[in-house]
């Protein structure tokens, strides 16, 4: 059965027409009792509110689309939270993929396509004199630490307060579950688009600040995106520059999203180091660190590897989602259908007296309704979203893809006018 | 030292608190509780001070010195208060209520051995009120605790820092507790019943359900999941107040 003869209402639904999910509370209840939680980590159940508008298992995925193990479809605004750019099953990376697995993929050496990689990446991203390879992003973000006290023989790190590089002690907030002080004692929390933060943090630790680590532009969870303001970035580079502090920027989630050559080229400045890794590989496990050259030396000194780091399908799957990626020019492809489908969004909430904020970059937006400040309003619009097949989260920002369509669009602007009037008819003119 | 003191403070606003509640609901104290007048007040040297006042309108408590004690008692350090509490080490000196000193022995120390009892890990209850109480105990003790931990315990802080603004409301939807957590210029207080204005919701399907995430038989990822818990709202507000009570049993075991 493909996606168009797919029909999604094949699925269980409620007296409202609205998706239900037995299969996946049935599995759910079976994963509690093997594994903690059920089902961890971003994929755990706690932002998906209310979560009985949400399913938890999927057994298939093609296009901009997936189904639920209970057989509803939906269209996907989360992309895998990132991974996913050029569509599920792409048949040029799929291909990719496989013909690279056919001849090795993890063995006892590396393979040619790690070499194929890294030129061409070296050639795509004007910062990029080499590139070197992992798994998550994590991994690459530790490695850019690792290399810039390597470099500096410094200590501390400078970070945005709400910025998220992963899930090692360093990286985490205080105060979760298996950290102990001695993991923060080294990252300075500075607000975002704050010079004077910054500046302020850089003197306080003169000598002792080996790197500054930040997204392109801001996209934390559960608040509004913010941009760049202008002049920010110049700013921070002539600071970093002064004070002999490596310069990172964490373009995992949206790389490749907004700009081919990094994030950055966007924006207009160049950093040091770029942590790849989420689209890169369209859903192939993959990352990439990508530097200057007078960086070589110390990353190349920093001891960092995994198992499955050298991995050739990934590898394979990642070079041609980069030359696929630039022959359809992504970035702007995104935008467009970014822009389509907000300015669609907005109109509907409109045509139902709901303010509808949208904030970030087109190709991965932020949204959120600014009727009701305790997002409760927002959580539900959402929630009837997905449980009539647009696959909305309302904590994180969303994801475009180049196998979003026109169709796709219109299709989720129709399931948005639907959950307006389901939200209306429940909360009325008050918030929730 | 932080933590004899912030242990100190626990047990005179959350444990004198959660005795109070004993006497109030529970079935063997309600009735006997309100045939006692007395008002005992305990004072730590270099430490907090508090207090629980037993009369027939019920009991109460609260921090800082009564108005009239019946029954004031010393202690030399946090330490030695927190050993009271434990019942371990030398008892406290009296200066004021010697001739009473009998309440602090006999009833007094049931009262705390009821509660003991109610929130010992992996009790059989006797009846299905009873390990219902134990719950509601267990909740009002998260309310009541987390505006100390917020403001003494270091890690408690830094959260406290990163926790938006608003109210939490705490509630079992079988009408079996309701309390809320609040922060409003940067500093928390909690108390009970309906809040007025909700930024947050942590709601439990029942008291059961609240008992079981309480004692970690499930995740609170599982519970929601399951249908257990549900969180609304400004999440971070609830995420952030949940790893401020669990930092609880660090102190009071
Ligand atoms: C900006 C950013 N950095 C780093 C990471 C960590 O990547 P991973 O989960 O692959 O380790 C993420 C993941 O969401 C991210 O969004």
């Amino acid at each position: 059965m493909n996606t168009a003869d797919h029909d999604k209402r094949d699925g269980m639904v409620d007296g409202e027409g609205g998706f239900i999910y037995p299969q996946s509370r049935a599995l759910l209840e079976r994963a509690c009792r093997v594994i903690p939680g059920g089902i961890y980590g971003h994929f755990g159940p706690p932002p998906c509110v209310p979560p009985e508008a949400y399913p938890f298992f999927s057994d298939w995925a093609e296009g901009c689309r997936f189904r639920d193990v209970d057989g509803h479809e939906f269209i996907d605004y989360m992309c895998a939270y990132g991974p996913m750019i050029l569509g599920y099953k792409n048949p040029v990376v799929d291909q990719a993929f496989r013909q690279q697995a056919e001849k090795n993929d993890t063995g006892s050496l590396a393979a040619p396509v790690m070499v194929e990689l890294a030129e061409y990446l070296c050639d795509l991203i004007p910062i990029a004199d080499w590139a070197f390879f992992a798994k998550n992003g994590a991994d690459v973000t530790n490695l850019a630490v690792m290399t810039a006290r390597a470099a500096t023989g410094r200590r501390k790190i400078i970070a945005i307060k709400g910025g998220y590089h992963g899930t090692t002690p360093w990286m985490q907030a205080p105060g979760h579950h298996g950290l102990i002080a001695d993991d923060w004692a080294h990252v300075i929390r500075i607000p975002w688009n704050d010079l004077t933060a910054l500046q302020q943090a850089l003197e306080e630790h003169a000598g002792d600040v080996a790197g500054f680590i930040s997204s392109p532009y801001h996209h934390p969870v559960f608040a509004d995106n913010e941009l760049p303001a202008p002049g920010y970035w110049d700013g921070v580079s002539q600071l970093l520059r002064r004070h002999g502090v490596v310069f990172i920027i964490d373009d995992v989630r949206a790389g490749f999203r907004l700009h081919l050559g990094g994030s950055n080229e966007l924006y207009g400045f160049k950093p040091d180091l770029i942590c790849f890794s989420k689209a890169i590989g369209n859903g192939y496990p993959i990352s990439a660190l990508v530097g200057v050259e007078s960086l070589r030396k110390d990353v190349g000194r920093v001891f960092h590897t995994g198992s499955f780091w050298f991995g050739a399908g990934p590898m394979a799957a990642a070079l041609a989602t980069v030359k696929e990626l630039k022959r359809l020019d992504a970035p702007a492809m995104l935008r467009e259908t970014g822009e389509k489908l907000l300015n669609g969004m907005v109109g509907v909430a409109r045509s139902h007296g709901y303010n509808l904020k949208v904030s970030g970059e087109p190709s991965m937006p932020y949204l959120r309704i600014t009727d009701d400040p305790t997002l409760t309003l927002h959580q539900h619009w959402c929630a009837e979203c997905t449980r009539r097949g647009a696959y909305f989260t309302s904590h994180h920002n969303w994801f475009i893809s180049t196998a979003h369509t026109e169709k796709d669009i219109q299709e989720t602007l129709d399931i948005c006018d639907a959950a307006f009037k389901a939200i209306r008819k429940r909360f009325g003119n008050g918030t929730a | 030292m932080e933590v004899d003191m912030i242990q100190a403070r626990l047990n005179l606003e959350v444990v004198l608190g959660l005795l109070a509640d004993v006497a109030n609901t529970d079935p063997t104290f309600r009735e006997r509780s309100r045939t006692w007048a007395e008002t005992v007040a305990f004072k730590a040297l270099g430490g907090p001070e508090g207090w629980i006042r037993f009369s027939p309108e019920g009991a109460t408590h609260g921090t800082g010195k009564p108005d009239l004690a019946t029954i004031r008692l010393i202690l030399f350090s946090a330490i030695h208060l927190n050993r009271m509490f434990r019942n371990e080490g030398l008892p406290p000196i009296p200066v004021k209520g010697i001739g009473r000193l009998s309440f602090m022995k006999k009833e007094f120390t049931e009262l705390g051995a009821r509660l003991q009892t109610l929130t010992r890990p992996g009790v059989t209850f006797c009846s299905r009120e009873e390990e219902q109480l134990s719950t509601k105990l267990m909740l009002s003790a998260a309310v009541r605790a987390v505006p100390i931990l917020a403001e003494s315990d270091s890690v408690c802080a830094k959260l406290a820092a990163a926790t938006p603004e608003g109210t939490l409301e705490i509630k079992s939807l079988d009408n079996g507790f309701a309390g809320w957590i609040r922060k409003a210029d940067g500093k928390f207080t909690s108390g009970f019943g309906a809040p007025e204005q909700v930024t947050a919701r942590m709601h439990f399907r029942d008291l059961d359900a609240a008992r079981i995430v309480l004692t970690g038989k499930e995740t609170g990822f599982a519970a929601i999941g399951l249908g257990m818990m549900r969180v609304e709202g400004v999440i971070p507000l609830v995420d952030n107040v949940s790893l401020i009570m669990d930092r609880l049993e660090r102190y009071l075991a």
